[in-house]
C-alpha cells in the first residue's frame, strides 16, 4: 500500500515538474525588433497553457528571442521575418541572457534557470498545414512541391519572385521585376542554343565581338560606320559601272 | 516565561460565508471558567525554503467534535488558524492557511477529525498568473508582481543581494504563484516561504533580520531537550559554496518563536552560537507528553550579520 502511494506520489511529482520544463513550442511573432538587423523578435507561444480544471490561458510574450538563419560569421541566407509569422521555438538548457548580449565566447549564465520559457530560440519556417506557403494554389508561379527546389520571395503577392531548380535539371527565374547581375566578368555557356525573347534588347558595350555566323531577319538601322571586308558600307563605290542594264563591278572604298 | 499549562486556539471558517468554528483548550472561557478543551494533537512543518516542498503544512487532529462541527468542516478550502502556546504568554499562531483535506475516523471509542492544511495553499495554487515583468526590472519586482496576485498574502521580509539581480529580457509569469515562485527561487538561488499569511524571501541561508538581540535563546533553562547536534543538512551543497554552513539540529519544549528564517541563540555544552532556523517542526499532544519544537538550523557566520 505504502509502495503504491509512494510510487503514485513520485510519478505525480515527476509529471508536475516536467510540466514546467520547456523544450519546444510553435510561436507567433508579435514584434520584429530594430528592423531585424539583430535577428531578434518577440514571440508568443501559439499553444495555450491548459490547466487541469479544463481552463486555459494564452501564454504571455517572450521578449528578445534570437532567430536562427542559415549562416556563419561570413555567410548568410537571410530573409525578413514579419509580425504574424509562425516559428518553432526551442528552449535553451541554460539561461541565454549573457550569450545574447555577449560575443559568443563561453560565458557564465546569469542565473540558474534551466529550460525556461524566456530562453527561446526561434527557427522560422514552421506553419500550420493550412498556412503552408508551399501550396501552389497561393503561388503566382507554378512549381511542384514534391519535385522542385524553389526559392521564393513575396509569396502570394504581385511582386512574387522565384528561382526554381526543377527535377529535370531546368533552372528558372520568375519575376515581373528586374533581373540584375553585377559582376566583373560574366560567361554564359549553352551547349545547344541560347534564346533571348524580349520586345527590346539593349546591349551597352564599348566594343562587341561576335564569332560565328549571324542570320538576321527584319530591318537593320545603324548609325556610325559599317565596314565589310575593309570597305566602308555607307560611302563605298563600285568599279566597272556600265550604263543600261549591265552589272557593275564589285564594291570598292 | 514559564512553559507550563498548555493552550491552543483553533479557528476554522469558510471565509466566503462567514461560517466557522473556534475550538480552544486551556484558555479560560469568557466567564472565567476553566476550559479543559477537546483533545487535539498536531504536527506542523515549516520551512524557510519552500521551493523543494509544497510549502508549510499542518496536520491537526481534533477528538470528538460534535456532528454539526464535523459537517461544517466539509467545505472547500476553509481558512484555518491554529495557535498554540502556554497560559502565561497565550496562544501564538503557528499555522495559518487553507484546509486542504478533512476526514473523520473512529479509533476505539473516539471520533477523530483530521484536518490537513497548507499555509497560503489557496493563494499559492488557485491563482493563475498571466503577465510579463518588463525588461530592466529586478528579481524583487518579479516577486512583488507574483505576490500581488495572491490577495491574502502580505509582503514580509525581502532580504539578500540576489533580489537586485536584473531581469534583462523580461520575465514571463504563466502558471500558479507557487510555480512561478519556485521557478524564480530556483533560478536566482533564493528561498521563499509563505508563513502566517506573509511571504518572506531571502538568499540561500539568508536572514530575515540581522538583529541578534531579540533572538530566542535555546538552552537547558529555556526548554532545550537533550543536546543539539550537528547534521549534514547542508551536505548536498558543494564544498566551497559561500552559503554552505554547518548544520545543527535541536529539540526543545514548544516555542512559537522558533520560526524558519529567524536567528536563535543555542547554548549548550558542545554547541553555542547564533544559528539560522531552516525548518521547524511543531508537534504536540494536548493531553499527552508531546509539546515540542524541533529545528534544523545552520550556522550564522560573523559576516552574515554585517
Amino acid at each position: 500500500m505504502i509502495d503504491a502511494l509512494l510510487n503514485d506520489y513520485i510519478q505525480t511529482q515527476f509529471q508536475i515538474n516536467m510540466a514546467e520544463v520547456y523544450t519546444a513550442l510553435p510561436c507567433i511573432v508579435t514584434n520584429v525588433v530594430g528592423g531585424f538587423q539583430d535577428q531578434r523578435v518577440d514571440v508568443q507561444p501559439s499553444i495555450n497553457t491548459l490547466y487541469k480544471d479544463g481552463t486555459s490561458d494564452e501564454h504571455t510574450q517572450i521578449l528578445g528571442v534570437p532567430v536562427v538563419l542559415p549562416g556563419s560569421a561570413n555567410s548568410l541566407v537571410s530573409f525578413p521575418i514579419n509580425v504574424g509569422d509562425t516559428v518553432l521555438c526551442v528552449f535553451s538548457q541554460r539561461s541565454m541572457d549573457n550569450f545574447k548580449i555577449g560575443n559568443g565566447q563561453p560565458t557564465v549564465p546569469n542565473d540558474y534557470r534551466k529550460h525556461t520559457d524566456q530562453d527561446a530560440i526561434a527557427i522560422p519556417g514552421l506553419f500550420p498545414f493550412s498556412k503552408s506557403t508551399n501550396r501552389p494554389a497561393i503561388r503566382k508561379y507554378p512549381h511542384s512541391p514534391s519535385q522542385d527546389l524553389v526559392i521564393a520571395h513575396n509569396i502570394a503577392s504581385g511582386t512574387e519572385v522565384m528561382i526554381q531548380l526543377k527535377q529535370n535539371g531546368d533552372m528558372i527565374i520568375n519575376t515581373e521585376g528586374s533581373v540584375i547581375a553585377n559582376c566583373k566578368d560574366a560567361t554564359m555557356n549553352a551547349t545547344s542554343s541560347y534564346t533571348i525573347t524580349t520586345p527590346q534588347l539593349n546591349i551597352n558595350a564599348t566594343a562587341t565581338t561576335w564569332a560565328g555566323n549571324i542570320t538576321h531577319t527584319g530591318n537593320y538601322t545603324q548609325t556610325g560606320t559599317s565596314t565589310f571586308n575593309g570597305i566602308v558600307f555607307a560611302t563605298h563605290k563600285h568599279t566597272g559601272v556600265t550604263p543600261g542594264s549591265g552589272t557593275s563591278g564589285g564594291p570598292t572604298a | 516565561m514559564t512553559q507550563r499549562k498548555r493552550v491552543y486556539d483553533l479557528i476554522v471558517g469558510d471565509y466566503k460565508t462567514g461560517n466557522g468554528i473556534r475550538i480552544t483548550g486551556g484558555i479560560p472561557d469568557a466567564d472565567g471558567s476553566v476550559n479543559d478543551g477537546l483533545q487535539v494533537t498536531f504536527d506542523i512543518s515549516k520551512t524557510a525554503d519552500a521551493k523543494r516542498t509544497n510549502g508549510n503544512s499542518a496536520t491537526i487532529e481534533i477528538y470528538n467534535l460534535n456532528r454539526s462541527h464535523i459537517d461544517l468542516l466539509q467545505g472547500d478550502y476553509l481558512e484555518c488558524t491554529f495557535s498554540v502556546g502556554y497560559e502565561d504568554e497565550g496562544a501564538r499562531v503557528v499555522a495559518q492557511g487553507n484546509v486542504v483535506e478533512v476526514k473523520t475516523v473512529k479509533r476505539g471509542t473516539e471520533f477523530i477529525t483530521q484536518v490537513q492544511m497548507g499555509e497560503g495553499y489557496s493563494d499559492l495554487n488557485h491563482q493563475k498568473l498571466k503577465s510579463l515583468v518588463s525588461p530592466g526590472s529586478t528579481v524583487e519586482q518579479v516577486i512583488e508582481e507574483i505576490r500581488k496576485q495572491m490577495p491574502n498574502v502580505s509582503r514580509g521580509a525581502y532580504t539578500g543581494t540576489n533580489l537586485n539581480n536584473p531581469i534583462v529580457f523580461g520575465w514571463p509569469l504563466n502558471g500558479t504563484p507557487q510555480q512561478m515562485l519556485r521557478k524564480l527561487a530556483e533560478s536566482q538561488n533564493i528561498e521563499y516561504s509563505v508563513s502566517g499569511g506573509v511571504l518572506n524571501v531571502s538568499d540561500v541561508n539568508g536572514l530575515y533580520t540581522k538583529d541578534t538581540v531579540l533572538a530566542p535563546v535555546i538552552s537547558a533553562q529555556t526548554g532545550m531537550i537533550d543536546a543539539p547536534f550537528h547534521t549534514s543538512d547542508q551536505g548536498r551543497k558543494m564544498k566551497g559554496e559561500k552559503t554552505r554552513r554547518k548544520g545543527v539540529q535541536f529539540k526543545a519544549l514548544l516555542n512559537t518563536e522558533c520560526i524558519p528564517g529567524r536567528i536563535v541563540k543555542i547554548e549548550s555544552d558542545f554547541i553555542t552560537g547564533f544559528y539560522r532556523i531552516n525548518s521547524t517542526r511543531f508537534s504536540g499532544d494536548f493531553r499527552g507528553n508531546e509539546w515540542y519544537v524541533e529545528c534544523f538550523t545552520s550556522e550564522v557566520e560573523a559576516q552574515d550579520l554585517l
